[in-house]
């Protein structure tokens, strides 16, 4: 009697199981793997978006850090607006473009999304800030992390489809435009823009 | 009754560990960062001039000079020239401040020369006019710099004036130079009080 009992509470135990991981999937091929195989999907921030040493000019511009093969490029518009300082940085970090790596179960497809834009603020003077759009995330290698297909996705809103590698990984990197206001006060800016991928 | 309770409960226990699970394998979240730096605007500001005192002429054919280097071991009159008053009371090189980002570099040049890297010319002089004559003038050759606030970089403290001259400000991001010269006296020059002006400039680099 408890025996029979028993087995058929578990019986029902694993088909609840299931039917959560079926919600949570679209393709049926991938039930089994979510529930018990397929690998956790992982992301990984390996650098910041970061503008580096910014001089200010009379009147508003713009900086932007953008993805270019396997690079990236940094450039300020809108003279007599900002210039970049490119002599030694005196302690300044440097500029850089944001950029991930992710791991996962080989060969399942996931979506990147992303917040923005993004504000950064003065970490001496809260009122002191400056707005960041985010350009759509790029493929590109980082850390040695190679990914196999060519990401796309749109920066508005900033989604994108990517597919984890046969080795279990993918990279991408995410630049952007940095508004820098006429005479903007000087100080070190920092802030974060919360970054999302999930199994399609 | 109290073995079915039991594994009620277990079962509970099993199907919220499995839903945490598969949520934490579909997702990932975290947060990546910005950052950027606006740099504190560099200013430089002059808070002594280049002053050479008052002094005579060589009383014989010739020309004397007045020293205000920014060494002060090769201060003073030569060549015939003389102090009136205390020596070493007004005569000074030209003292300058400078402020901007903490520990950046900036390159400080003269007479309105700036070309970073570039040379001056071998003897890079400026012309003092009387104030109350102006077709009588003097020569001044400028002497070098020294950095007494922050760094000069590249060729130590004592610097020549020959190029644009490197040097760092200090980690409040405040820098202190003074620039001296030396000033050509020759035999029968008008008396009167004579001056001049050029330009200082810094720059980060």
């Amino acid at each position: 009697m408890n025996i029979t009992k028993r087995i058929s509470l578990v019986a029902i135990l694993v088909a609840i199981s299931f039917g959560a991981v079926r919600a949570q999937n679209t393709a049926t091929q991938t039930v089994q793997e979510g529930a018990t195989i397929a690998q956790p999907i992982c992301l990984f921030v390996v650098t910041g978006l970061q503008f580096g040493a910014i001089l200010t000019g009379s009147s508003s511009g713009t900086v932007h850090v953008a993805a270019t093969s396997n690079s990236w490029t940094e450039t300020a518009s809108g003279a007599p607006g900002p210039v970049l300082y490119t002599g030694s940085h005196g302690g300044v970090t440097p500029a850089s473009i944001a950029s991930f790596t992710v791991s996962g179960e080989p060969g399942l497809d996931y979506t990147i999304a992303y917040s923005g834009p993004s504000i950064i603020t003065n970490t001496s003077n809260s009122s002191k800030t400056m707005s960041i759009a985010f350009d759509a995330p790029h493929s590109e290698t980082v850390n040695g992390i190679t990914p196999s297909t060519t990401l796309t996705g749109t920066s508005s809103p900033y989604t994108a489809t990517s597919t984890i590698t046969t080795d279990g990984t993918d990279a991408w990197v995410v630049g952007g435009t940095l508004s820098v206001g006429a005479n903007q006060a000087s100080g070190n800016y920092t802030g974060s823009f919360s970054v999302t991928i999930a199994y399609d | 009754m109290t073995t079915a309770k039991n594994i009620a409960t277990l079962a509970v226990i099993v199907l919220f560990g499995f839903g945490g699970q598969l949520r934490a394998q579909n997702t990932a979240s975290t947060n990546g960062y910005s950052k950027g730096n606006i740099v504190v605007p560099i200013t430089l500001r002059m808070v002594a001039p280049m002053n050479f005192g008052s002094f005579i002429p060589p009383s014989t054919p010739g020309t004397g000079n007045v020293n205000v280097s920014h060494d002060p071991s090769v201060r003073g009159v030569s060549g015939g020239v003389t102090v009136a008053g205390t020596q070493g009371a007004t005569e000074a090189p030209s003292d300058w401040v400078v402020t901007g980002q903490p520990n950046f570099l900036y390159a400080i040049s003269y007479g309105g020369l700036t070309p970073p890297g570039g040379a001056f010319p071998s003897s890079f002089t400026m012309t003092l006019t009387s104030t109350t004559d102006n077709t009588q003038h003097m020569t001044l050759a400028f002497a070098g710099i020294d950095v007494t606030t922050g760094g000069a970089t590249g060729f130590g403290n004592h610097v020549s004036s020959q190029n644009p001259v490197p040097a760092q400000l200090n980690a409040t991001g405040n820098g202190a130079y003074s620039q001296g010269g030396v000033l050509f006296v020759p035999h029968g020059q008008a008396p009167g009080l004579y001056s001049g002006t050029w330009t200082e400039t810094v720059t980060y680099n």
